[in-house]
């Protein structure tokens, strides 16, 4: 049985073109909350930031800037 | 330039100095050789010592320094270095830039002593689709024709082909991932995430070790196993859509354990 698997992730930033991409996950991420915030929670538009911080980010960093967020103590400008 | 004046450029012992005591007081007669032979009761004025230690050669001593030459030929060489080094600079931060758009982000996390892996592209939610945890395999457990503190329990299956791209982070301390074969080392550092482009060009299996000591069982961390996999069949021109193969969707059964 053949499966048609498309493969995507997210696409080199050319805002951060070296080594170290710890910029871009954290860019991604607000970006995307960001992105609700001015559209609505359940926008498609911002699906696609939230498909690129997934793919960047490690599970727990995601994990640990949720419960900032809920805490109110996300360092970053949402 | 009369004696006088070359007498200033004079190395070496100048005239004798006056606090010694004087040589005895002998004719001197040159043999060519500088030795003396002697006659009592001659008396002779102290010899002067000139460079070369022979006093009856005139030796002309003199010691140039351009001031200018020398700055001018520390200048050059270092304009010349600056040219070569400005384009070495460019290569090789131009080696770390990513010029293709990967195909696939698999994120490693270093943690002591064991890897972490996940595949989070396809996930509709922010909690882990695809993780595991990659340890090596001990002596003890290894089967027949495995290969002694390289193998691990869960492998990285990776297409092949495909440009990759691996983000590789650490949970505690300093690692680095290393797969020598697949010409790729990248240090690994708590707190920054690591861009690592790859393309691997072959099936197979492709072993690597940490190579940032990182504690007691740092000779027992692993990189990977990678396996390259080809996810679509071979013949077509990078087709925009891959077909899996039997052995990669076996493969991420075995992985969703």
């Amino acid at each position: 049985m053949e499966d048609e698997i498309e493969l995507k992730t997210a696409p080199a930033d050319f805002r951060f073109p070296t080594t170290n991409q710890t910029r871009h996950c954290f860019t991604r991420y607000i970006e995307f909350h960001r992105c609700t915030t001015a559209k609505g929670e359940d926008s498609n538009e911002c699906e696609r930031f939230a498909k690129y911080y997934r793919a960047l980010c490690p599970g727990e960093w995601v994990d640990k800037w949720n419960e900032q967020r809920e805490t109110g103590t996300f360092p970053g400008p949402l | 330039m009369d004696l006088s004046e070359m007498k200033k450029y004079r190395t070496g012992l100048r005239q004798q100095p006056r606090s010694l005591p004087q040589p005895p007081l002998t004719e001197s007669r040159s043999l060519g050789t500088g030795a003396r032979t002697t006659t009592p009761n001659v008396t002779h004025p102290p010899p002067t010592y000139r460079l070369g230690g022979t006093s009856e050669i005139q030796l002309r001593t003199r010691i140039v320094h351009g001031t200018t030459i020398e700055i001018l030929r520390t200048i050059f060489p270092s304009i010349i270095s600056m040219f070569i080094a400005i384009q070495s600079f460019a290569l090789l931060y131009s080696m770390d830039e990513v010029v293709v758009d990967p195909a696939i982000t698999i994120k490693a996390i270093g943690h002591q002593w064991y890897q972490t892996y996940e595949y989070s592209d396809y996930n509709s939610s922010d909690e882990k689709s695809l993780t595991f945890d990659s340890y090596m395999i001990l002596e003890e457990d290894l089967e027949l024709g495995q290969s002694r503190l390289l193998e691990v329990d869960n492998r990285v299956v990776v297409p092949a082909k495909t440009h990759l791209r691996i983000i590789v982070t650490s949970a505690d301390v300093p690692h680095s991932w290393a797969v020598p074969s697949s010409g790729v080392k990248c240090d690994v550092v708590p707190g920054r995430l690591n861009q690592i482009s790859i393309l691997v060009q072959r099936e197979g299996v492709y072993y690597g070790q940490c190579s940032e000591i990182c504690g007691n069982n740092h000779a027992f961390t692993r990189a990977p196993g990678n396996i390259g996999r080809l996810l679509s069949h071979s013949g077509s021109a990078a087709p925009p859509g891959v077909q899996a193969t039997r052995e990669a969707s076996y493969y991420s059964e075995r992985l969703e354990l």
